[in-house]
């Protein structure tokens, strides 16, 4: 062999390579290829599988606005019990220099305190307010009955008032002795 | 509406399926004999080389729809085959590896032993068989990118345009390359004689 020279190595290296695959290769080939799912249906797959997430994800982005802009259902109370002994809110105190930290102490301060009832009170008003939807306790006398007429006092005659004496000082001993 | 919707998406389907195998067909045709030829240019073992190039084959119709320039359709499937190749080789050196047997290393060469006769013929035989394992193994040293570039230009009798097409390089990237490759060979080859 003469591996210095080039075109004795390109022959070579040609020689080498010239060989043909065995005539069954491509019938082998074929019948791999046949029990593949078709390249075209492969892309609509695809093509539709894109479509349908889109459209799902259009979809619950839709529903969250929808969720977030519909107001609580007419069955939800208005109004929720507190206790004022352990839900006290205090407004924080952020001072001007804090302010501009962080976002988060400042959406605490600027956000305004909740009014408080105290949930005996509530539960009281909640109950009446039941009781008379149910009928069960009648306010109608309240509306009907005329207004108390206001407590009689006593005459001033019957009371006597003695008339007040004053007795006069009587000199005895010398003047700064204590009796 | 519904019903209308799917018998159409149906047809396109349909008729993109024929047209689409009608094309595999015709490329599978053209290239099958350049697919073997790569992966015989890496495993030198003819059965190894059918397999890896119907791999490769599969991955293409895998893929082929998805495919936007058909032309370069020869390209992606050299790629595509150098690569399986590549990794089927590995996957051979590292079982051979593990094996360390007779038999590991005889699966590995790509012919049946020589036989044991010396007559000329079988003395000329032999010879080429030696030179051809030295070549090889000078091949398998190159670095990939020397190595696809001499394989390649060996499979297309040297036409640097076809070479540059398939590996989507410039020509002039091609030739410097082969240059290189060769005079790395050429060293090689006067060491081992």
């Amino acid at each position: 062999m003469d591996p210095v020279n080039d075109a004795a190595l390109d022959r070579e290296i040609e020689r080498a390579l010239a060989v043909n695959p065995s005539p069954e290769f491509v019938a082998r080939v074929r019948t791999r290829i046949a029990e593949e799912p078709s390249p075209a249906s492969r892309g609509f797959g695809w093509l539709f599988a894109g479509v349908a997430t889109v459209a799902a994800a259009a979809a619950l982005v839709l529903a969250v606005r929808m969720a977030s802009s519909t107001r609580p259902p007419a069955t939800a109370p208005l109004l929720t019990s507190r206790s004022i002994g352990s839900a006290v809110v205090v407004p924080a105190v952020v001072p001007a220099t804090q302010s501009l930290v962080s976002g988060v102490s400042r959406t605490a301060a600027t956000r305004t305190p909740e009014p408080l009832f105290d949930a005996r009170e509530t539960m009281a008003l909640q109950r009446l307010i039941a009781s008379v939807r149910d009928a069960r306790v009648d306010l109608s006398p309240l509306l009907n009955d005329p207004m108390p007429a206001p407590m009689t006092l006593q005459p001033i005659d019957d009371l006597v008032i003695a008339p007040l004496v004053i007795e006069p000082l009587t000199q005895s001993g010398t003047e700064g002795e204590r009796p | 509406m519904h019903g209308l919707t799917d018998r159409l998406a149906g047809g396109i389907v349909a008729v993109n399926d024929a047209a689409l195998e009608r094309e595999f067909e015709a490329r599978l045709v053209e290239s099958s004999t350049l697919a073997f030829r790569v992966a015989y240019g890496v495993l030198r073992h003819r059965q190894d080389a059918e397999d890896v190039a119907q791999e490769a084959f599969v991955k293409a119709y895998r893929s082929f729809s998805q495919l936007r320039d058909r032309e370069r359709f020869r390209a992606w499937l050299v790629r595509m085959t150098w690569r399986l190749a590549i990794d089927r080789q590995r996957g051979d050196r590292r079982r051979a590896a593990r094996e360390r047997s007779p038999e590991g290393l005889r699966h590995l060469s790509a012919e049946p032993p020589v036989a044991q006769g010396f007559s000329p013929a079988a003395l000329e035989e032999m010879k080429a068989r030696e030179r051809a394992a030295h070549l090889w193994a000078a091949i398998d040293s190159l670095p990939d990118k020397l190595r696809i570039v001499i394989v390649l230009a060996g499979i297309e009798e040297h036409d640097t345009t076809e070479v540059a097409r398939l590996l989507d390089v410039p020509q002039g990237t091609v030739k410097s390359r082969l240059f290189l490759a060769r005079q790395r060979l050429k060293e090689q080859l006067q060491w081992t004689q």
